[in-house]
């Protein structure tokens, strides 16, 4: 009885359209223009997207094994002392305040292996950008009410209130992006887990954070994959609904492919010996160290704090 | 609709965060399954997968692309608690390590979207699904109904948390703390953006995977009419064990639910301390005021519609007063109709359910 | 004197600073060749394969095609990628990703769909294709459904249903039982006969000798060790040894 894969014999005489070579059928590869109609974007910013998130998982893993400043701090001091300066960083209400504590978190990362310039450029500008474009018309008369600033034409102007709005927000914004990034950059993600499920989270949701992080590539290779096969198979334009349609598609085999994901995940879980509480390895007890790092951490968190209050009596 | 930091006040965020934490709790609890041990893999990976969907870029007709968040797509399949825990492990995925979406916004971001909107979204479809079997037209209707429904309703959420930032929190001299859009420009684009686009796309993206899936591996949908039993449960678990108290306290977990939305409708109000007139809500005084002139074809437009509340205020109580409750009235109207809409659906799906057999744990 | 399909200079590619899978590479590919891309795992091949496929762009060097620049830039003319993605099938090494519609059959008539053909000559495509590879009983069975090798033969279903000049296959004899591997090689040689180019990425030396006629062995350090005639790159054990492509003693 032959095995399904055998297929005693399928036909070793080719259909007509597949015999004629080289493309029969299709003329020749026009030239490329610059000027030409431009493909499918959703396929390339998907897979630009995927592209990214794998980038930013490598390089994350990269940076937090040099041999820095950061680096060296045990993950809870870290997490408990970027939560302070996040802290300081929303409440402050002095732009003054928040590029100090930007410049701060910078040098802090160049100590950390982490060159100033590229976290700036990568992380600081885009935010930025994004918050500035978000921000001007709200330095208009027309959002936010007072003494002008700067009159332009028809009777809108820009006013103070509306510029220090628009400056708290981009300082605001990039300077917690920039913690962030330094935060996570800067520690190896399971310890980073670990230090949150010593300050409270419960196991179970460290267990699910832990797991879905690690699931998380293979999910998004397969769905890549499949993105990558349709665009090399992109031969002709098909109709928005029909884009639309793979998409969706590309969406429920992935919800396939998660589900028998999760079965054997769980069996292989149980095969050594998982029975519902995930017991992580312990965390080494703080030391001196540690506990001098989170104190300056502390100390640094309240000193925005303060000096910010002194900023805006000062009319900064 | 993800939040970053910097546009939310602490207080705003640990308000949402704190109105979270007993959906959490909640959900944990509700989300048991034959074999304890399955629950963790099948909510990582509900997460790995959520986080994925959000990636995908969708082509919309004029030539871009959006992005949709398959809440009620999730809560279809895995149901609604599964999914809000699902949902939220992959916004702290997002925000912890790829910067995307703020970290104090976190709690935020995931009661729009990890909460309203699977919720939202799964009430609705569950209404207008009635007793449809899956794969009908009414069940494809209903999909894509919810899923409208549920993100518009995030989407507004969105738009409220951020519009009231500058009234709440603002320096002496008037400067926005935070998001500096008062309640009218942020509602309304917030409104019109999910409207418009985000909805369309998450309603069309839900119903075409649902078919895909339908066509694939119609198992994974469930069969038939939906009863207490039936529910679409992923294999590994379990169907619901009956708990004699699981009537009752579902209906003191929705009181819990709404409350904190109760709250924040109250604060509605708080929008009259903003001044001046929203950019580009001019009346016709002050378009003469500004530009000198009016504009032929305004001038002619401008009464055609009379407006059930013009310039929010009521037509039979003049002056400040009548401003302000003017104003309150028409907000309030606004937010009640929005909350109407949803808890309506929520209180008939949950009549629906009790006539089953009242033991649907996916219920609300 | 047959075109040149491929024209590869200096070719280098990497995943980032320190992650290098190609080291300057120069290849030429004509028509009606059959290439075998020898290497151990990380040599390359793959990003090599992908590289000829157009869906990604070296970081150095670069690869003309049908005598056209082909890049980033230049596939983005619609006009020109469409063309370029009609003559090349690539065979995916997992075929499950590949595998995007609902049925075989609507698989299978994806490509043709797109180029714009009448329903009748998409529908004896489809039918001309699953007979040739024996499907037809699945055409409308899901993908996902399906046996590995039978999504093997779905995969390449869906390629060949396009008509290309060109098949890339990565991996193609991972995983298929005995009597599916010869008849996968006996269905090359019948293309290679049609005239078509065959590219395949194996580290499968049971195939190679009777699938292609010329073996490209990159080596671990992403390098282009050896080009030239498969019966002389099979016999040179030493260099099958060094490539990490057999094992230096018997087991």
């Amino acid at each position: 009885m032959p095995t399904p894969d055998a297929t005693a014999s399928p036909s070793d005489r080719l259909p007509e359209w597949l015999s004629s070579s080289p493309s029969g059928d299709a003329g020749e590869v026009p030239r490329p223009r610059r000027s030409g109609r431009r493909t499918d974007a959703f396929l390339d910013r998907t897979l630009a997207e995927f592209a990214h998130a794998t980038r930013h998982a490598v390089f994350a893993e990269e940076v937090a094994r040099r041999d820095g400043l950061l680096q060296r701090l045990d993950p809870r001091v870290k997490l408990g002392g970027f939560v302070a300066l996040v802290l300081a960083a929303a409440v402050a209400r002095s732009p003054v305040t928040l590029a100090l504590l930007t410049i701060a978190t910078l040098a802090g990362a160049t100590a950390s292996r982490l060159p100033f310039g590229f976290l700036a450029r990568r992380v600081w500008l885009p935010v930025a950008v994004f918050a500035g474009i978000m921000a001007l018309p709200a330095t208009l008369n027309l959002i936010t009410p007072g003494p002008v600033a700067l009159r332009l034409p028809l009777g809108a102007a820009v006013t103070r209130p509306g510029l220090r709005g628009a400056s708290l927000l981009v300082l605001r914004a990039s300077a917690s992006a920039t913690l962030a990034a330094v935060l996570t950059l800067t520690t190896r993600w399971d310890r980073l887990l670990a230090a949150a499920q010593g300050a409270g989270l419960p196991p179970a949701f460290v267990a699910v954070i832990d797991l879905a992080y690690r699931y998380l590539f293979i999910l998004m290779g397969a769905a890549l994959e499949t993105f990558e096969a349709r665009k090399a198979r992109t031969v002709g334009a098909l109709r928005l609904a029909q884009n639309q349609g793979f998409v969706a598609a590309v969406a429920g085999a992935t919800l396939q492919k998660a589900r028998v994901m999760s079965e054997e995940v769980h069996a292989a879980m149980i095969a050594r010996g998982y029975d519902g509480t995930l017991r992580l390895a312990p965390h080494p007890p703080l030391g001196t160290g540690g506990v001098l790092g989170l104190a300056a951490l502390m100390a640094s968190a309240y000193i925005v704090f303060i000096l910010d209050r002194i900023l805006v009596a000062l009319g900064a | 609709m993800h939040i970053p930091d910097g546009y939310l006040s602490p207080s705003t965020s640990l308000v949402l965060t704190g109105a979270m934490l007993p959906v959490w709790q909640q959900a944990a609890k509700k989300v048991s399954t034959r074999f304890d041990s399955a629950r963790v893999p099948l909510i990582a990976i509900g997460a790995a997968f959520s986080f994925v969907i959000m990636m995908l870029n969708v082509p919309v007709p004029d030539g871009t692309t959006a992005h949709a968040v398959g809440g009620t797509l999730l809560a279809i399949v895995l149901g609604p608690w599964a999914t809000s825990l699902a949902l939220s492990v992959a916004l702290l995925l997002q925000a912890l390590f790829f910067g995307d979406g703020g970290i104090l916004a976190f709690g935020a971001n995931a009661f729009n979207m990890a909460f309203l909107l699977p919720f939202t979204g799964y009430a609705v479809y569950r209404l207008i699904r009635g007793r449809a079997g899956v794969g009908t037209g009414r069940y494809y209707a209903a999909a894509a109904i919810g899923a409208y429904v549920g993100i518009n309703l995030a989407g507004l959420a969105t738009g409220f948390e951020l519009g009231i930032q500058p009234a709440l929190f603002h320096t002496a001299s008037g400067a926005p703390l935070y998001s500096p859009y008062g309640l009218k420009v942020a509602l309304a684009a917030m409104g019109f953006a999910h409207a418009a686009i985000a909805g369309p796309v998450e309603a069309i993206v839900s119903v075409l995977a649902l078919g895909y899936l339908h066509r694939t591996q119609p198992a994974l949908l469930g069969e038939g009419v939906p009863t207490g039993r039936s529910q679409t449960i992923p294999a590994g678990v379990s169907p619901a064990g009956s708990s004699p108290g699981a009537a009752g306290s579902s209906r003191a977990d929705l009181r819990r639910l709404l409350l904190p939305l109760a709250v924040l409708i109250l604060l509605t109000p708080l929008g009259l301390i903003a001044s001046g007139t929203a950019w580009g809500e001019w009346g016709l005084d002050q378009i003469k005021e500004q530009l000198g002139f009016v504009p032929t074809g305004m001038a002619r437009f401008a009464e055609r519609w009379p407006s059930l509340f013009p310039d929010y205020s009521l037509p039979w109580a003049h002056g400040r007063f009548g401003e302000i409750a003017g104003y309150v009235l028409s907000g309030v109207i606004g937010l009640i109709l929005i909350a109407a809409v949803a808890a309506v659906a929520v209180w008939l799906s949950r009549r629906r359910g009790h006539a089953d057999s009242g033991r649907n744990r996916f219920a609300l | 004197m047959p075109a040149d399909i491929y024209v590869l200079d200096g070719v280098s590619f990497e995943y980032g600073p320190s992650a290098p899978a190609l080291r300057e590479v120069n290849l030429t590919i004509a028509q009606g060749e059959s290439v075998a891309l020898l290497g151990a795992n990380a040599s390359g091949k793959t990003s090599l394969l992908r590289l000829l496929a157009g869906l990604a762009s070296p970081t150095g060097g670069t690869i003309t095609a049908f005598g056209l620049p082909l890049t980033a830039e230049t596939l983005r003319d619609r006009g020109f990628a469409a063309a370029f993605r009609r003559r090349i099938g690539f065979v995916f090494q997992n075929a499950d990703a590949q595998l995007f519609s609902p049925t075989v059959a609507a698989e299978v008539a994806f490509g043709p769909l797109q180029l714009g053909l009448e329903e009748a000559a998409v529908a004896a495509r489809v039918h001309d294709t699953l007979a040739l590879l024996g499907l037809e009983h699945l055409a409308e069975r899901a993908p996902f459904h399906l046996s590995g090798g039978e999504k093997r033969k779905v995969a390449i279903a869906s390629v060949l249903s396009l008509n290309p000049d060109v098949l890339l296959l990565d991996e193609p004899t991972t995983g298929l039982d005995p009597r599916s591997r010869a008849w996968l090689v006996r269905f090359l040689r019948t293309l290679r006969g049609a005239g078509k180019t065959i590219i395949t990425a194996t580290h499968d030396l049971d195939v190679v000798g009777r699938l292609a006629d010329r073996a490209v062995v990159l080596g671990e350090d992403h390098r282009v060790w050896n080009d030239g005639p498969v019966g002389a790159v099979l016999g040179d054990r030493g260099l099958l040894i060094r490539a990490n492509l057999t094992e230096p003693e018997p087991l």
